[in-house]
């Protein structure tokens, strides 16, 4: 028998123990004898005699199973000699039928005193074998209930009170049936009984399977609740993700010490920032004061010169989400709703004031722009396909004329990699695209994003080597990062390692820009991992130039598959041809 | 060609060699893109044979350019064959970009497709009114129901895979590189085994009659100890073994960060279409909030924390235990256990006040109408939309009320196609074909019935064929998986 008591969670001791460890033999016996109980029920053994037996068996395990075997054996005879397939097939036919028809049933659930859990578990197994064949089933007792299932037994009708559900039942002419009694008619109605135990309860254990769980969890008769030395508990704020089956490994084990915690500005893990002007919410605005002079000038002019791009597009979809082909925009035309939010230009306005400088002088410092525009709009909206304003046509305003005071500007110095006033690059960046094989890592990949997953499971000194790698590499630009992964000790796990290898990273915007600059360039010609060959590479060029490339990229095998395609778009190109 | 710098042109005259017979067919203008495993080249096709048979599919029929799409020789011929075929099997649709052409030298392969005068997003997601956005999603969810009915994921819906053209109201689908095909559910005949230790077994699976008893386990599992008849003796919900032995479970996650469907990050291994539709919930969510990019976390770890900062750790734990995991998230300071109480909408609401705080919007910027429809629905204003008192006479105003008024009837809605795309329950998600039928798309599905009944054509011509493709597909796939 399980050792826990999953309802109340306890342990029970004093046992014998050699026959708790014996775990195996035990639960086959009980399997044996879970069916062997039902057969000799078919037998028309009394039910209150397999009940002993039962018990008996519980008591007993040896001669149970050996008294049963017998009896199995002498069913199993007696059963083909009585039954014609073809009588198995009408009977079939016929109460599927039945069931799917007519059948109501209704679940008795007047207490018993055996453990509740041992029947619900076998109650859930009825419910779904009955209700896959298309039978009703109800929670309520009423008079057109077809079959009343109990785990009563069911003889004495007669001492019952009259008022109990059986008794009704049995006055109605309802079938009653006990739980043997309904799983046996289901298996004869070949449901699969197997598989709907097999997913209402845990999986038969298997030697294989028990001697596994002894090897990852120690003998199965230590308490499992005592606390374990080769177990790690987490103490601090953590984040743990986890198989509730406990099959495969933690997928996220993270934790860290009070004091990587104590700067609130520098988490170590995702927050909302949340940041202003476009950027991402969880990197928030880092060191960019967007409230600073300067950012406000630079974002006021940015803001005007893509004012008519804004507004036309505003107009394109004003009344309706086809686009409406506009050649010029009206500003009359534009519906605003008024508002009176903060916005950039009364920032704008608001610093002038600030400066104390006359309006006339600031004015001047962006009419240029300004005027520009407005000499232009004809020009510009002639066209259709109306481009937003390419951000490297303006520059840094003219600050000279501009009395800011220097500390002000100072905090531009920090830029960030996703910031909107920033020219554009000439090819748009994007996200690398990552996890393109089936990856246990959590991170995005390195070098071209191909190479192989490495073994699921790591040697112990492998995986002390990686950390020594990792630390190593990550020593120069981050010392900080070394403390974080030591806090969790001797359980760093792959996924502990990458959880603070990339969670320092986003503080530090401009070493991950550049650290993306690199990366798009090793996208073509650095190192990378080949998955034809197999190898990684150091260098892209050295490599499609290596041996082993070349008879691969020669052999017209490999791309077998690929040239078909190409055959089949150059005949369909021929076909429209001669239209 | 002179603002095209030298190294580009060095670039392109080195594909040239490398592919012979190109350079006679294609006149290489310029490089348009370059992605994890490929770059794109802007082309010309030098006698329009190649782009003749795709006319359809170009939205200015004067300018029929290409794009040349070098796939790095790096990639296995497997995985290139998988994209290719992919897209020769969706040509049927003109929302994705159909494969014209295809060459091989050796190892080097070139993919041809159209060209399209698509602007990025960057350059409108700030901008783009309602009804834009409307157009957008629409625009995008019809290519990707197309998609989805054959079968396919896309895997990686970004802006940057979706060529937008606010200005015509078009867009196209473009690189299905970590595309594959759905996968036929399994029909396990068990034999007893334990489920659980198949690798592509997970307790989410849809109409299963296990399914409700997986979850009714899995959420008990979460609050109580282990139970009897369980394989282990120890529990393991409060710590971990030191001394790991069991194997990491394996799922497919491509795909790009901040993209990825919780079902990804939970390495669920019954992926559906449904990850596609949560990244297009992501992309609406950046136009919403004007915010871009809005997940940014690099690993899988602080992509689950930063959903749990939008939808609390209670929500997240559930959404773990639909795929039989246990998520604890203990003492970590701003990450709550309900999220935004208001749900999505309340946490693109507070995005937008940090920024109208601060002042970052343009005078004339439409996220006002966004901010300002949010604060009125909190309020308990009622829904009808009241205008501020200004002076504007009466022509105008009758018009300026007309467009408030539809404006926060786009915005109900929208805001209800947010939600459908942010459940964390992929069964529970919509498919594209639901949201497509929802009321934000009501006076877009009109004007869009001619168009669908010409590409219903398309289809049929291709019928036949892509059936068989389907199985090759398939095959390649699960070669694809053994090389990992």
């Amino acid at each position: 028998m399980p050792i826990i008591s999953p309802v109340k969670g306890t342990f029970k001791t004093g046992r014998a123990p050699l026959k708790e460890t014996d775990t195996n033999a035990k639960r086959n016996v009980e399997a044996v004898k879970r069916k062997t109980v039902e057969r000799l029920e078919q037998q028309q053994l009394k039910r209150a005699k397999t009940v002993e037996t039962g018990q008996i068996s519980r008591r007993n395990i040896e001669g149970a199973v050996q008294t049963n075997k017998q009896n199995d054996f002498k069913k199993a005879v007696a059963e083909q000699s009585k039954v014609t397939p073809r009588d198995l097939a009408e009977w079939q036919a016929n109460w599927r039928k039945i069931l799917r028809k007519d059948t109501k049933i209704y679940f008795d659930n007047t207490e018993v005193t055996e453990p509740k859990h041992k029947f619900e578990r076998r109650r859930d197994i009825l419910r779904q074998g009955f209700s896959s064949l298309g039978a009703t089933i109800t929670s309520f007792f009423d008079t057109s209930v077809t079959v009343v299932i109990t785990r009563r037994t069911i003889k004495d009708h007669e001492s019952l009170p009259d008022t109990d559900v059986l008794v009704r039942a049995h006055r109605r002419y309802m079938k009653i049936w006990n739980y043997d009694k309904a799983l046996r008619f289901l298996k004869n109605l070949d449901v699969d009984l197997e598989a709907l135990e097999t997913s209402a309860q845990q999986a038969h254990p298997t030697l294989s399977n028990l001697l596994q769980n002894e090897k990852l969890y120690g003998p199965s008769d230590r308490d499992p609740r005592a606390r374990r030395d080769d177990v790690h508990y987490f103490k601090y704020p953590h984040v743990y993700l986890y198989d509730l089956w406990q099959v495969w490994a933690p997928l996220i084990t993270a934790e860290w010490r009070p004091h990587e915690l104590s700067c609130s500005d520098k988490l170590p893990y995702p927050d909302l920032k949340p940041g202003t002007f476009g950027r991402c919410p969880f990197v928030g605005d880092g060191h960019c004061n967007e409230a600073s002079s300067k950012r406000i000038i630079k974002r006021y002019r940015r803001d005007k010169y893509n004012e008519e791009y804004a507004l036309h597009l505003r107009l394109i979809y004003q009344e309706s989400a086809q686009p409406r082909q506009v050649s010029t925009v009206k500003e009359s035309e534009i519906l605003l709703l008024p508002h009176n939010h903060p916005n950039s230009k009364k920032c704008y306005h608001h610093i002038l004031g600030q400066l104390n400088l006359e309006e006339g002088k600031a004015d001047e410092s962006i009419e240029p722009l300004g005027q520009k525009q407005e000499a232009s709009p004809s020009n510009s909206f002639a066209s259709t396909s109306l481009k937003p304003p390419f951000k490297t046509a303006w520059k840094t305003p003219a600050l000279a004329n501009i009395n800011i005071a220097p500390t002000l500007m100072r905090q531009e110095t920090e830029e960030l990699a996703d910031d909107l006033c920033r020219k554009k690059s000439r090819i748009p960046q994007e996200i690398k695209a990552s996890g393109v094989t089936q990856s246990n890592e959590g991170s995005a990949s390195v070098g071209n994003g191909l190479g192989p997953t490495k073994a699921s499971v790591t040697n112990k000194s492998m995986k002390s080597l990686n950390r020594l790698v990792v630390d190593k590499k990550l020593q120069p630009s981050k010392p900080t990062a070394t403390t974080t992964r030591e806090s969790v000790p001797m359980t760093v796990s792959p996924a502990v390692l990458n959880a603070d290898e990339t969670n320092d990273a986003p503080k530090d915007e401009k070493s991950k820009e550049k650290k993306t600059v690199v990366k798009r360039q090793d996208a073509r010609m650095g190192s990378g991992y080949c998955e034809n060959c197999r190898v990684k590479y150091e260098s892209l060029s050295q490599h499609v130039k290596s041996e082993k490339h070349l008879h691969f990229a020669q052999d017209d095998v490999n791309f077998e598959a690929i040239d078909s395609l190409i055959e089949k778009l150059a005949a369909a190109r021929a076909f429209t041809g001669v239209f | 060609m002179s603002d095209v710098p030298s190294e580009v042109v060095e670039e392109m005259r080195e594909l040239c060699e490398s592919v012979p017979g190109l350079e006679e067919r294609y006149k290489l203008i310029d490089k348009i893109g370059e992605g994890t495993f490929s770059s794109v080249y802007k082309a010309e096709d030098r006698n329009g044979t190649t782009t003749s048979g795709f006319s359809n599919h170009y939205w200015n029929k004067d300018q029929k350019y290409v794009a040349l799409k070098r796939i790095y020789v790096t990639s296995s011929p497997q995985r290139i064959y998988n994209e290719l075929n992919l897209l020769y099997m969706l040509c049927g649709c003109t929302r994705v970009a159909p494969l014209c052409d295809a060459m091989r030298f050796q190892d080097q392969v070139v993919a041809v497709l159209p060209w399209y005068p698509h602007e990025e997003f960057r350059n409108f997601y700030r901008d783009l009114p309602i009804k834009g956005v409307k157009k957008y999603m629409f625009e995008m969810l019809q290519a990707l129901s197309f998609v989805h009915s054959k079968g396919i994921m896309h895997r990686d819906i970004k802006p940057t895979n979706f060529l937008y053209n606010p200005q015509l109201g078009r867009g196209v689908l473009v690189d299905f590189g970590l595309a594959e095909m759905e996968q036929s559910r399994r029909v396990e005949s068990n034999g007893g085994k334990d489920l659980r230790t198949l690798e592509h077994y997970c307790p989410c699976t849809p109409g299963d009659s296990r399914q409700m008893r997986a979850d009714q386990q899995a959420l008990r599992g979460a609050t109580t100890a282990p139970k009897s008849g369980q394989n282990n003796f120890v529990d393991l919900s409060q710590g971990f073994p030191k001394h790991e032995t069991r194997r990491n479970k394996r799922a497919n996650r491509a795909g790009t960060r901040g993209f990825r469907a919780p079902e990804v990050l939970l390495k669920c291994s019954n992926q559906n279409t449904k990850i596609d539709i949560w990244s297009v919930g992501v992309i609406l969510l950046s136009f919403l909030s004007r915010r871009f990019p809005m997940f940014q976390s690099l690993d899988d770890t602080d992509s689950l924390l930063e959903l749990c900062c939008v939808f609390g750790w209670k929500k997240m734990k559930k959404c773990a235990a639909l795929h039989g995991l246990g998520f604890e998230v203990s003492g970590l300071d701003r990450i709550s256990e309900d999220g935004f109480k208001g749900g999505i909408s309340e946490f693109v609401y507070t995005l937008l006040q940090a920024e109208i705080d601060a002042g970052t919007f343009p005078a004339y910027s439409v996220a006002f109408d966004t901010f300002d429809y949010l604060r009125h629905s909190y309020s308990g204003m009622g829904i009808a939309p009241t205008l501020p008192e200004a002076n504007i006479d009466g022509a105008k105003l009758a018009k300026l009320k007309k467009y408030h008024e539809e404006s926060w009837s786009d915005h109900y809605w929208c805001f209800h196609l947010l939600e459908q795309c942010f459940m964390l329950d992929p069964h529970k998600r919509g498919t594209a074909n639901e949201l497509l039928s929802t009321p934000f798309f009501d006076e877009l599905l009109d004007s869009d019935r001619t168009e669908n009944e010409d590409e219903d054509e398309d289809e049929d011509l291709n019928e036949e064929e892509s059936e068989d493709d389907n199985e090759v597909a398939r095959i390649v796939d699960s070669d694809g998986g053994a090389y990992d």
